[in-house]
């Protein structure tokens, strides 16, 4: 089959090849490049399968766009599908708007520009801030103009008509594209030069209307919600000339298709040759703009908040993503080796450059992202009432919260035993799609002390509590919480390994001298983890006496010896090197953290 | 022609199936109470509250009979619930004045209707207010959702008066209206670019920047004096934070508190060494009905009271108010005396007939609304005496209260359902100032409506009608400029 051929088969086969080959492209690119953005974005909204939830979603102000794309986006949580869903999606909006413009002119160089609204609408989707109805909006937009070419009717009354009711619903059920809507179909009727073309104008002339009636109404926020892609956006994005561009790249194409159409006497070559080079531009435009946009937005997040919900610990740990020098990355990394149950084997072995805020940044920001994982560390350590002020704290930045959030609250409620407000909210996440399962499993323990004290998770976390009464969590810092879960539950492990790691960190040995001395032996320290007796040795390597009394081993002074001697003789040989590039054998030492 | 008949025919016969209902008659007693929710079992209701509906939570086919003196209505339950028609319930509350309404639940068992034991409801001649204004915001003071709405007590029409979408989703404060009156009111928002006061006067919104070089923040907590010229504020510094483990989960105190007096004429604030002492906290003022008396509560300054907030605790004072002149008395009368009491007092509220003082006690704090011992007392103004609610107090929070213009009602904060969502309920107070058993608030299904809502009800006020002001209209008048208030040297 020569070009000739094939491009003038181009209504018939090449063009939804093209879209096909491109939408499986696509799919493949967004799963290898950005998989965590899909599975984040399920993690951050809450879709309750309730009817009076569903009717209050629908009832809203393109509440049917809302839903319809949260509704797939549930489905996010499974690896490929959010990647698939996207690219769908794409193809079957450049499928719809291909199939509207070449009515226009039909010239198969124009078929690789109608991937570009989408494309754009991807590029936004690589932050959370830009809504996934945005995408949904755009195709159910395509899909609807593509239908309003389908009016044969000579009838111009019953066109203008049936334009007008189409723009009037898909502004109210999918939000402002109800504009976007009404510019195209007056483009598309004055570009083909339909009967009475002009009085297409009514369908903007109604949105408009019913936008400022809203408006004026307070159902919607302001004209800029009313009227602009601000709609698709969370409130407090300040929109720029590249977040407009879907909309603008959407209307641009009817322009191209009508100058096009002044070329349509294009040898089929070069039409061909246009075809390639619009392909390549797309391609290449969306994977360069891709690149940045990604490196912008919080990917490296997306992927550590994926790994702690999955509790997949060594993704994080052999991660290089890790940025040591932002506390959150750090401490990240230490509640996954706390998770596995070597924060203190390894803790020196990983760099720890923000002293104790290494371990658990106490000055936290306010970001909605950030205080869900403190939520989950301090539950983790078994400071239950912080997890439920950081949690409650996110909900309110989140309404009505995200499932890891909602989980945190519940655990914390089933916890301190307060099991009504627990059910309220596992009856919520029954009524989800991915998350009833494990809300069921909630539901069985309600009412049931005994089964919370009998679960080993729960009941470590019950035993830790403090006792009743009015003193405030976090008041005068971690370690003092530490002790506290310590004081009133002596076997969470995790918490004495985290006030251990808390002093080492923090270099004070004051601190560690009275720790050791008032609790060891102590069921809060029955035995000297290696890295505490390291910190032992260095503040009294005179007594080896006071070393042995508080459970330094031999092999621990011995290698003290070991790790003396060695700076010595290079301090000796080299004395003005840093000895710690020399020291390797000791990076999992407190001696080695020392030397920094 | 013939199928379009056909199809008439079969939508007809599916309308009048759809409208019929099934009267039933009652075999034998069960002899048990059934088990409904929300308990409206023998309760006394306003004349022109909206359906009494309820939902029956035991499994099978119910029907409710509903007797008053001369007529009856039989009302099938849909999944549980009674919804009962408005126009009959509105029949029978007008034929039955005075009087009670017998509720008979029926449950079907093998052919026959069972009958529960039957409960009332009896109908006060004296109405309630017919709207109530609330904020309904996500529990533990957070806002990324915050509204204020209003909800036609005698239907389940609720509409919103403002809601913090459309001013960056910030922090709305506590609303307040002169004497019921819908037509004035008064509330804060914190945010970025519409932060300041919102002053509606019949429709008209005014920004009103309410900090100013001499006062600690901006307006907190008002009240309005009855001659709607001045409005009595406090103006704090506010923190939260949470317990280790207690039954309170959380505290929201003051550090520095004060009160101020605006003057809406004027637009200016002014105060005395009493009402700003800097040994002290001032907080949660009120005006007598009269006007001529000012209430407020006051503490102690605590140190580092992070770590000692057990011994923050609230008194409650008057001074005299001049309205004529615009004068703070300077003698202070100390109606409840913490210190000697070893409680903590909040939201002294008079009834408009001044017969009946309403506070909220508990161990130390005043933000009540977080404090499960939190309960209500009244207050008697000549001898001191106070005497607690029982009827209206559970083992959870009972706080926030507002009186009905004829003093005959009163709406309370209640965490009696989950502990955590407060919910608004209705006492009948009888002339003799006696408090009967309280009921929540009506919706259309109660059960769902409560099983589902994420917000919390906050600061019910009821008023006399409906507030007309546009919610957009309040936003786009906050984006201005505003009117900043002076303050009285």
């Amino acid at each position: 089959m020569n070009a000739k051929h094939l491009f003038s088969l181009n209504n018939r086969f090449l063009a939804p090849i093209v879209v096909a080959i491109g939408a499986l492209a696509l799919g493949i690119e967004l799963q290898s490049s950005q998989e965590y953005m899909f599975h984040y974005r399920e993690s951050q909204q809450l879709l309750f399968l309730d009817w009076n939830y569903v009717a209050d979603l629908l009832m809203q102000f393109g509440g049917v766009g809302i839903f319809l794309s949260q509704f797939l986006v549930q489905f996010f949580i499974h690896p490929i599908v959010g990647a698939a869903v996207t690219a769908i999606i794409t193809g079957i909006t450049a499928w719809m708007l291909w199939l509207t413009l070449r009515k226009i002119c039909d010239n198969i160089a124009l078929l690789p520009l109608t991937f570009a609204p989408s494309l754009i609408q991807i590029l936004y989707l690589t932050t959370p801030y830009h809504h996934y109805s945005g995408l949904v909006a755009i195709m159910v937009m395509a899909i609807a103009l593509w239908a309003y070419t389908l009016l044969r009717t000579n009838n111009y009354k019953l066109r203008i008509a049936i334009g007008a009711v189409a723009s009037i619903a898909m502004y109210l059920t999918f939000g402002s594209v109800g504009v976007l809507f009404a510019v195209c179909a007056l483009l598309f009727d004055a570009m083909t030069k339909r009967e009475r073309w002009y009085l297409s104008a009514i369908y903007a002339a109604i949105v408009c209307i019913a936008g400022s009636y809203l408006v004026a109404r307070g159902e919607i926020i302001d004209y800029d919600f009313a009227y602009t892609p601000k709609f698709y956006y969370e409130f407090y994005v300040v929109m720029t000339p590249f977040l407009n561009l879907a909309w603008v790249a959407s209307i641009a194409l009817f322009v191209v298709a009508y100058a096009l159409g002044y070329a349509k006497r294009l040898n089929q070559w070069i039409s061909g040759l246009v075809f390639v080079v619009m392909c390549l531009v797309v391609t290449g435009t969306y994977m360069k703009r891709h690149t940045t946009e990604i490196n912008k937005s919080a990917y490296h997040y997306m992927t550590y908040y994926h790994h702690i919900v999955n509790e997949d610990w060594d993704a994080i740990l052999n991660s290089k993503l890790v940025n040591y020098q932002n506390p959150l990355n750090n401490n990240i990394v230490n509640f996954a080796l706390s998770k596995k149950g070597e924060l203190l084997d390894k803790l020196f072995l990983y760099p720890q450059p923000n002293g104790t805020s290494s371990l658990l940044n106490e000055q936290m920001g306010t970001f909605v992202e950030e205080h869900s994982i403190y939520s989950e560390i301090y539950y983790h350590l078994g400071i239950v009432s912080q997890t439920l002020e950081l949690s409650l704290a996110a909900m309110a930045g989140t309404y009505p919260g995200t499932p890891l959030l909602l989980q945190q609250f519940i655990r914390s409620r089933v916890v301190m035993g307060d099991y009504d407000l627990a059910e309220k909210f596992v009856y919520r996440l029954e009524n989800t799609y991915a998350y009833k399962d494990w809300a069921q499993k909630q539901r069985e323990l309600l009412h049931n002390d005994q089964a919370v004290e009998a679960d080993p998770e729960y009941g470590l976390k019950r035993r830790s509590l403090p006792d009743l009464s009015s003193e405030f969590v976090s008041m005068q810092g971690l370690l003092y919480d530490l002790i506290k879960v310590l004081t009133a539950n002596p076997n969470n492990n995790v918490a004495r390994e985290y006030a251990i790691a808390c002093l080492l960190l923090g270099k004070n040995f004051d601190a560690i001298r009275y720790f050791v001395e008032e609790y060891y032996g102590t069921p809060m320290l029955p035995t000297m983890p290696t890295r505490l007796q390291e910190a032992v040795v260095t503040y009294s390597e005179r007594d080896m006496d006071y070393c042995r009394r508080y459970g330094v081993s031999e092999q621990t002074i011995s290698r003290f010896a070991s790790f003396r001697q060695k700076i010595l003789n290079i301090r000796h040989r080299q004395p003005n090197a840093n000895p710690k590039s020399q020291m390797s054998e000791f990076r999992d030492t407190f001696w080695y953290y020392m030397l920094n | 022609m013939k199928r379009m008949r056909f199809l008439l025919c079969v939508v007809a016969v599916i309308s009048l199936a759809g409208c019929s209902t099934r009267n039933i008659t009652i075999s034998r007693s069960l002899g048990t109470e059934a088990d409904i929710f929300p308990d409206y079992k023998d309760i006394v209701i306003p004349c022109n509250i909206a359906p009494m509906n309820f939902n029956v939570l035991s499994e099978g086919d119910h029907q409710l009979i509903i007797e008053g003196a001369d007529s009856q209505l039989q009302v099938a339950a849909e999944d549980g619930l009674f919804d009962i028609p408005i126009k009959e319930w509105r029949r029978l509350l007008r034929e039955n004045m005075g009087q009670k309404l017998r509720f008979t639940v029926a449950r079907a068992e093998g052919g026959e209707w069972l009958a529960h034991e039957p409960f009332t409801m009896e109908i006060s001649p004296d109405s309630i207010d017919s709207h109530m204004a609330y904020r309904l915001l996500p529990p533990a003071e957070q806002w990324l959702t915050i509204s204020i709405q209003q909800r036609n007590l005698e239907t389940f029409e609720q509409k919103v008066i403002y809601e913090n979408k459309l001013s960056e989703n910030n922090c709305i404060n506590c609303h307040t209206f002169p004497a019921r009156n819908p037509n004035k009111m008064m509330f804060h928002l914190r945010a970025k670019n519409y932060n300041g006061t919102a002053y509606v006067n019949n429709g008209k919104v005014t920004k009103l920047n309410t900090k100013t070089p001499e006062t600690i923040s901006s307006l907190v907590y008002p009240y309005w004096h009855p001659s709607e010229r001045y409005i009595v504020v406090s103006t704090n510094i506010i923190y939260q934070s949470y317990y280790y483990h207690s039954e309170d989960r959380m505290e929201v105190y003051d550090e520095k508190s004060d009160v101020v007096v605006y003057d809406v004429e004027k637009g200016e604030l002014f105060t005395n060494e009493l009402l700003s002492s800097p040994t002290a906290m001032e907080t949660l003022p009120t005006f007598s009905p009269d006007g001529k008396k000012l209430y407020y509560c006051t503490a102690e300054n605590v140190e580092n009271i992070g770590l000692n907030i057990e011994k923050l605790k609230y008194s409650l004072c008057s001074v005299d108010f001049d309205a004529e002149k615009g004068e703070i008395g300077t003698k202070v009368d100390t109606l409840f005396n913490a210190p000697l009491d070893g409680r903590s007092i909040s939201f002294p509220r008079i009834s408009p007939d001044g017969k009946q003082m309403v506070i909220v006690l508990m161990r130390y704090g005043n933000w009540s609304i977080n404090h499960k011992d939190a309960d209500l007392y009244t207050l008697d103004l000549t001898t001191g005496e106070i005497k607690p609610i029982d009827i209206l107090n559970t083992d959870e929070v009972e706080s926030y209260h507002s009186w009905s213009s004829n003093s005959r009602w009163m709406v309370f904060s209640s965490r009696r359902d989950d502990r955590l969502y407060t919910r608004p309920y209705f006492t009948y107070v009888s002339e003799d100032g006696t408090y009967h058993k309280p009921f929540l608030l009506p919706q259309r299904n109660p059960l769902t409506h409560y099983r589902d809502i994420l917000h919390a009800y906050n600061i019910p006020e009821l008023i006399s009608g409906e507030v007309k002001v546009k919610a957009h209209d309040i936003a786009t008048a906050m984006r201005e400029e505003g009117t900043t208030l002076t303050f009285r040297k």
